[in-house]
């Protein structure tokens, strides 16, 4: 580490080894058979991705229903874990693919603090929210895993979804703005999971919801970002 | 006289890059033809850039043919408005550094300025200038080739690409702070390189 506080005009000084020389280049770049999907096309594929998964996230609660006790759920509840993570995700969503200054994404300070904070808020909310009635009966931790199993698959969809949708079209920060894409989608199915849940304990919700948004920021970030790097 | 030719190349060079831009716009759009004007504009600077970052000719004709690929296949992701060489910067860098990993960190090997062509000759540079100009490129060689990827990118944005400091760190993920550091430290190990040889021949070696 230097001391000093970096001059850079002095770079100036320093001799250019390749200045002079013009490199020499093939007549015809390399070319695929076929370009990749143009805007117009991949704008279109974003769009079917987002329907797509949206429509499969809904089934969800179309196949499992809402759960039994749902009109007994204060309006509180349903609005901190059914709604917010619904709008959080979606920021998840609208922060990956947002442009930034030069068209290479948002800056990493704002991709990395939503791609932590959303899940670790989900998780830690539901940890301290004390649901306002008896915990369901725990037997729990078959019931925990078999939810965050549960939970899991679902958002694969969603990011084989945003896999097709979003291929090789994040040049820089990939990691980041896939990890948020996979948060996005966990946050989405956590608040479904919420609204069909029966079991409402503090431990059950902040591991087997809250540990799905955080696995699925972890396979955006570690699987979903091999695809979408370009 | 030469600031007006400097001025003059400067503002062609502007011209150039925003036809590339609006080519690059039109190629997103589904317009193929197109490319072809970006090719032209943008191909040698992504060369020149590879070479810079991984000092082996070969090597680099082989990343720019990648870099090329990826271009067309994520053209669909290009912003409108935005610019055709930090986008291209980016992709052309994540080339490298896939390349880079996949050599399993093998230490850069740069090739001499012989084998790469000459280095900038000095206007009426004697015989001896020229030498000591070639003995200062190697240097400048060595000490890009010994040191980190993230010092040297940071170097070749700014002082060879002639990025601004915010573009660079778009392109290089970096905080602008975090890349002027590491633009200065490179620089500091080139300087070291080049007192060296300044001690050596008792002579200048700065451009």
């Amino acid at each position: 580490m230097t001391d000093r506080e970096p001059e850079l005009p002095e770079l100036r000084g320093i001799p250019d080894p390749w200045g002079g020389s013009a490199p020499a280049i093939p007549p015809s770049g390399a070319r695929p058979v076929r370009p990749g999907p143009s805007r117009a096309e991949l704008s279109r594929a974003r769009l079917v991705a987002l329907l797509v998964s949206g429509g499969w996230l809904a089934a969800q609660l179309g196949i499992a229903g809402l759960r039994g006790d749902f009109a007994r759920v204060p309006v509180a509840y349903t609005l901190a874990f059914g709604v917010a993570p619904i709008v959080a995700g979606l920021l998840c969503l609208f922060a990956a693919i947002t442009p930034g200054r030069l068209g290479l994404g948002a800056r990493v300070t704002l991709l990395a603090t939503l791609a932590l904070a959303f899940p670790a808020l989900f998780a830690i909310a539901s940890y301290v929210y004390s649901p306002p009635y008896p915990e369901a009966p725990l037997g729990v931790f078959m019931n925990g895993v078999f939810c965050f199993n549960i939970a899991l698959a679902w958002t694969l969809l969603p990011l084989i979804a945003a896999g097709f949708a979003l291929r090789g079209s994040f040049v820089t920060r990939a990691v980041w703005r896939s990890a948020l894409v996979g948060a996005g989608a966990g946050l989405v199915v956590a608040a479904t999971s919420m609204l069909r849940c029966p079991l409402s304990g503090a431990l059950h919700n902040t591991f087997s919801h809250g540990g799905a948004v955080v696995a699925a920021a972890l396979l955006g970030a570690f699987v979903l970002s091999r695809i979408t790097r370009a | 006289m030469s600031t007006s030719v400097e001025a003059a190349a400067a503002v062609a060079e502007r011209e150039a890059v925003r036809a590339a831009d609006e080519a690059m716009a039109r190629y997103a759009d589904g317009h193929d033809q197109s490319f072809d004007a970006i090719f032209l504009i943008v191909a040698p600077r992504l060369l020149r850039f590879l070479r810079r970052l991984c000092g082996r000719e070969e090597l680099a004709q082989d990343l720019l043919q990648e870099t090329l690929l990826k271009m067309h296949q994520a053209r669909g992701a290009f912003r409108p408005g935005a610019a055709v060489l930090p986008w291209s910067y980016t992709i052309a860098r994540n080339a490298f550094l896939d390349s880079a990993r996949s050599r399993k960190r093998a230490p850069v090997s740069l090739t001499s300025p012989e084998e790469g062509g000459p280095p900038e000759p000095a206007v009426g540079a004697d015989a001896e200038s020229s030498v000591l100009a070639r003995e200062a490129a190697r240097a400048v060689q060595r000490a890009l080739a010994a040191m980190t990827d993230a010092r040297r990118e940071a170097f070749v944005l700014l002082r060879f690409e002639g990025m601004s400091v915010a573009d660079a760190a778009e392109i290089l993920g970096a905080s602008e702070n975090a890349v002027k550091l590491r633009a200065f430290q490179a620089y500091e190990a080139i300087r070291a390189e080049l007192d060296r040889l300044e001690k050596t021949t008792g002579r200048s070696v700065s451009s």
